[in-house]
């Protein structure tokens, strides 16, 4: 029974990542494969998000400014010092960790609503500081004439070369914040966003987790940034404004929230956003009723449903119950 | 022009902006209070109001061409009722968790927005003012008439609400409902109803200062994000869920605005108003006026 | 069945919607579907050719990524106006000889990121040999390099100079460039004698390029700006940066920014008290900028290729078919698109029947001695066409010319 189970999780694995694998050639035409990398970056950015969100239970509004301080970083390096990909890559992540302090700080003083604004702000004064000071960030002029990442003499030169690229950065990003939300970290995460008085009664340093959390997800969106900058190979301010934060928000509500696979499926919200391009005038409005209707009947977002009907599943083989291990909490634990 | 006449001109600029941050950010504080509700679809709401009264003063229904302040009646009156609606609508996402809350609530803010730009397009218009354009000199400061209505129609709707609020049967209901929804409601209060009422004065004051600012801004369904952003912040500043910190929030948000564009750096006007508003609540983290935080949800 | 089975299944599931998705989208490059709009959809049948008389002449496919939902939907509405008049004109002739020329219309919302993917929509998926991209200097900015990756010409109709700069041989711009409408206002208000200038301007690309062009040309006087002040473009209240402003003591305030703002800083500038002349380049020769500024707009300066639509037969004629088509007065930007949609068609008919965008980009490039709506249209290697802007001034709340070049 358990080889068996094994075989199909295994066959399962090998044919998603062949189905992964061939995307580029299964998509007609470049711009469905700039949609999927598109995919790729927003799910980064969700991933950060859902580690702060979902399992620390920080409210990070300021994710579209650290994807901008990530580009910047890579394209300032890149165009100015000729930094290649690879270097501007972990520099990208050190500039976005320090600001990610910056903006953790207010969440040891203030929580919720006013945490919300405060994030939203600091994000507003980046982004402000982008447009402002020319001399070094062009201003809204942008930054042109990023150059495209090359490793061992091959450049990611294409949208279906770049789209490995993204990837490889999406999987080990999801990899990686599995195991941050599935051990020490996740364990104090969690018991501060459950219960924060409890957490620092337990002993848990909540402080210095609260801010590691938004270190964390501020890291993902800078990440998600210089695959950006060396993606686009040109970047301005209006780039990074909050409406992109409040689009990230949205793909990781619909996915789920506090399930890290909630951000990957979450993604389906940046190709339905483009199949809704059909309705012309119409498309913002069905998109607004969508998210309504998401959040008043599935507020688990699609991994809530899952979680339902697994539920369901659960009970009909009420023998089967014995979960060896308990990965993800359900979802509808985000509240 | 003396250093004095020019901080005070400064300030009188700011007042009036700042008495449009502070009605709507009324809205955002009385629809807290009473629901635990944070509205982000609230800026909206101050467009769609602002289009409800101003169609009507130019003549853009059926031919309909009222007075200013009629047209002012009938726009916060229809959407104090478009608010009713939306209380209903709103409801199940007083009781959700933050988050959902922001991004239901911003859902109905993209769908009204485009509804907006579907049924009057996405151009805009100026509005011309009822009131004399030539400023009124006081000791060098020029007041423009249709500032002075701003300010003084927003003060007049301000100590109206708080009497209303402190004095009448139904205003100390309401307060008694945000006080405790479960002891109001055993007492016979209906929590619902006076949850719709707040919902309906919340939209009304929101639409009355759309109207009132239309003639000195411009009007299109771009105008929601800011107000509704700017607003939100001046509620949070002065405390939220309070009534004389929305309005002290609203007043200071925007003179602090004014002051850094004109004496400290036009280009960061934003960003300064937006970091003393996080210093602020670093310091203070309720709000100026705010009580200690109440958690609700 | 295992938790984790369940998973992948799941994402699995989700995989194949998004492989769903990606195919279903591919379905729309079907001429026939969303792609044509009722507006661009030839309105008389187009003229047969004999050559082909069992099916119908193919569509050519042209390109459109301009804002029509949020703040700059205007310039999206204006642009498409201009562009639909001239297509809807020459399929009502028939065509470029039989072929009917369609307008696939995507909305940028003004967001580059969008305008990017968009572009490589409209160029790998619909196909089009030709567009018109973008009415934003950002959205333009970002949209280039695309556009020369895949060597398709796009005409543009934002200002920023550099839009030309990024060595890309198939940009064409529909107007003259930012600094032509800056350089002219400041040469003209310098030679009437002015000398103290202010400039007030948005933080966004086009208002960033607008100010520095303002200052290069006064600093080509010998002079300099008294400050430059800044609003950010969604602001409604300007009176910090105009008591500032009123402090230098300035003769001319030049305004750099949009039509709406530019129209409520005069407007409050006068109440203030400011007795001096206002001034200022492309957005501030348009009704909108009159509607919005009120009396304050009256006797303000203005430089633009397209002064009046009562200058010359053509422009009177292109008002009287624009107001008979959207029942309102046009103005410089439908203008300017205008012109870029009939040199398209011109080059589109010297293609014919080679119809590619080589071809295309080859003949745009040949445009020369070309009477537009704005001047006498010649494009360089760069793709500007336009060098000369007029001067023009509110006068009884309209658009009057005082010199045109």
């Amino acid at each position: 029974m358990k080889t068996r189970s094994t075989l199909w999780k295994t066959l399962a694995l090998v044919a998603f990542l062949a189905l992964l694998l061939a995307m580029p050639k299964i998509a007609r035409n470049d711009y469905q494969v700039r949609i999927l990398n598109m995919t790729g970056l927003y799910i980064l950015i969700s991933l950060g998000l859902n580690i702060a969100m979902g399992y620390c239970g920080q409210i990070n509004l300021a994710m579209g400014a650290f994807w901008a301080v990530g580009a910047y970083t890579a394209a300032l390096l890149n165009t100015n010092f000729k930094w290649p990909f690879w270097l501007t890559l972990p520099a990208a992540m050190v500039i976005s960790a320090i600001i990610g302090v910056v903006v953790g700080l207010p969440s040891l003083k203030v929580r919720s609503h006013y945490l919300a604004i405060v994030t939203i702000g600091l994000g507003e004064v980046i982004n402000i500081i982008l447009v402002n000071e020319e001399k070094i960030t062009r201003g809204a002029m942008g930054i042109p004439g990023i150059k495209r990442p090359s490793l061992f003499g091959f450049t990611f030169n294409s949208e279906q070369k770049y789209y490995y690229l993204v990837l490889v950065a999406v999987i080990l990003g999801y990899l990686i914040a599995r195991q941050i939300t599935r051990h020490r970290f996740g364990r104090a995460f969690r018991a501060i966003r459950d219960d924060y008085v409890a957490a620092k009664a337990m002993g848990v340093n909540t402080g210095f987790y609260q801010i590691l959390a938004i270190v964390i997800s501020g890291v993902y969106a800078g990440v998600a940034g210089v695959l950006f900058a060396h993606l686009n190979t040109y970047i301005s301010p209006d780039i990074f404004e909050f409406r992109s934060t409040l689009f990230v928000l949205t793909m990781t509500m619909v996915g789920g929230m506090g399930n890290l696979l909630g951000s990957l499926v979450g993604g389906i919200l940046v190709i339905l956003q483009e199949a809704l391009r059909t309705f012309k005038d119409w498309q913002l409005v069905f998109y607004g009723v969508a998210v309504v209707l998401v959040v008043l009947f599935f507020p688990g977002g699609v991994m809530g449903i899952a979680q339902r009907w697994r539920e369901r599943q659960a009970t009909r083989l009420a023998s089967a119950a014995e979960k060896e291990e308990a990965g993800n909490p359900p979802s509808g634990e985000v509240r | 022009m003396t250093k004095t006449v020019i901080l005070i001109q400064t300030i009188v600029g700011g007042l009036g902006i700042g008495s449009i941050y502070a009605l709507v950010a009324l809205g955002y504080s009385m629809v807290y209070r009473s629901m635990g509700l944070v509205n982000f679809a609230h800026g909206s709401i101050y467009m769609i109001g602002t289009y409800f009264g101003i169609i009507f003063y130019r003549g853009m229904v059926a031919g309909i061409h009222l007075p200013y302040w009629a047209a002012f009646i009938v726009g916060v009156l229809l959407t104090a009722i478009l608010g009713v609606l939306l209380e209903r609508l709103f409801r199940p996402l007083a009781n959700l968790d933050l988050m959902l809350m922001l991004l239901g609530t911003i859902g109905v803010g993209i769908m009204l927005d485009n509804l907006a730009i579907i049924v009057w397009g996405a151009e805009g218009f100026a509005v011309r003012s009822p009131l004399p354009s030539k400023p009124i000199l006081v000791g060098g400061v020029s007041l423009l008439p249709q500032m002075l209505l701003v300010i003084g129609v927003g003060t007049l709707l301000m100590v109206g609400l708080q009497t209303f609020l402190s004095r009448t049967k139904v205003g100390k209901a309401m307060r008694a409902a945000a006080q405790d929804r479960e002891i109001a409601s055993a007492m016979g209060i209906p929590v619902n109803f006076t949850n719709a009422i707040t919902f309906a004065i919340g939209s009304g004051l929101a639409s009355a200062a759309g109207i009132l600012a239309a003639p000195i801004v411009y009007v299109n369904p771009s105008m929601s994000a800011a107000v509704g952003i700017k607003g939100f912040a001046s509620a949070i500043l002065g405390g939220l869920g309070s009534i004389p910190g929305a309005i002290v929030g609203g007043l200071s948000f925007g003179v602090i605005e004014a002051i850094s564009a004109g004496f400290i750096s036009s280009a960061y006007t934003k960003g300064i108003a937006f970091i003393i508003m996080v210093l602020v609540l670093m310091v203070k983290p309720s709000g100026i006026v705010g009580e200690t935080t109440v958690e609700k949800v | 069945m295992t938790r984790r089975n369940v998973f992948l299944a799941i994402t699995m599931l989700t995989v194949v919607a998004v492989l769903l998705g990606a195919c279903g989208a591919k379905a729309t490059p079907t001429p026939t579907k969303p792609a044509v709009q009722p507006t661009t959809a030839p309105t008389t049948a187009p003229v047969q050719p004999t050559t082909a008389p069992t099916q119908p002449p193919e569509p050519i496919k042209i390109g459109w990524i301009a804002p029509k939902t949020g703040t700059n939907a205007i310039l999206g509405e204006w642009d498409e106006r201009g562009i639909l008049l001239a297509f809807e004109a020459k399929n009502a002739q028939g065509g470029i000889h039989g072929r009917p020329l369609v307008l696939i219309q995507e909305d940028d919302e003004a967001d580059p990121t969008k305008a990017v993917a968009l572009a490589q929509k409209l160029i790998t998926q619909d196909k089009v040999v030709a567009a018109f991209a973008c009415t934003n200097s950002t959205t333009t900015l970002a949209v280039v390099d695309i556009f020369k990756e895949y060597k398709i010409p796009h005409l543009t109709s934002a200002l920023n100079a550099t839009i030309t700069q990024k060595g890309s041989k198939y940009v064409f711009r529909d107007c003259p460039a930012g600094p032509a409408y800056e350089k002219s206002i400041v040469d003209f208000m310098v030679g009437k004698g002015f000398k103290r200038f202010a400039i007030i301007s948005d933080t966004s690309a086009y208002g960033k390029g607008e100010a520095e062009y303002q200052t290069n040309a006064l600093k080509a006087h010998g002079l300099e700006p008294l400050t430059v002040e800044w609003y950010a473009i969604d602001d409604k209240d300007f009176t910090g940066q105009l008591t500032k402003i009123l402090q230098t003591n300035p003769e001319v305030i030049l305004f750099g920014g949009s039509e709406v703002a530019s129209g409520l800083i005069a407007k409050q500038a006068r109440q203030l008290g400011f007795t001096g002349q206002f001034a200022g380049g492309a957005a501030i020769g348009t009704t909108k900028f009159i509607e919005v500024a009120g009396e304050a707009a009256e006797g303000t300066y203005y430089s633009n290729p397209y002064i009046t639509n009562d200058l010359n037969d053509l422009t009177r004629d292109f008002a009287a078919r624009y107001k008979a088509r959207w029942g309102d007065e046009p103005e410089s930007h439908g203008a300017k698109a205008y012109d870029g949609a009939t040199v398209l068609i011109m080059a589109l008919e010297a293609a014919y029947p080679d119809i590619t965008p080589e071809r295309i980009t080859e003949e745009l490039h040949k445009i020369c001695g070309v009477q537009g709506l704005q001047g006498v249209i010649c494009y360089d290697e760069n793709g500007e066409g336009l060098h000369e802007v007029g001067i023009g001034v509110v006068k009884d709340g309209k658009l009057t010319p005082v010199s045109v070049k």
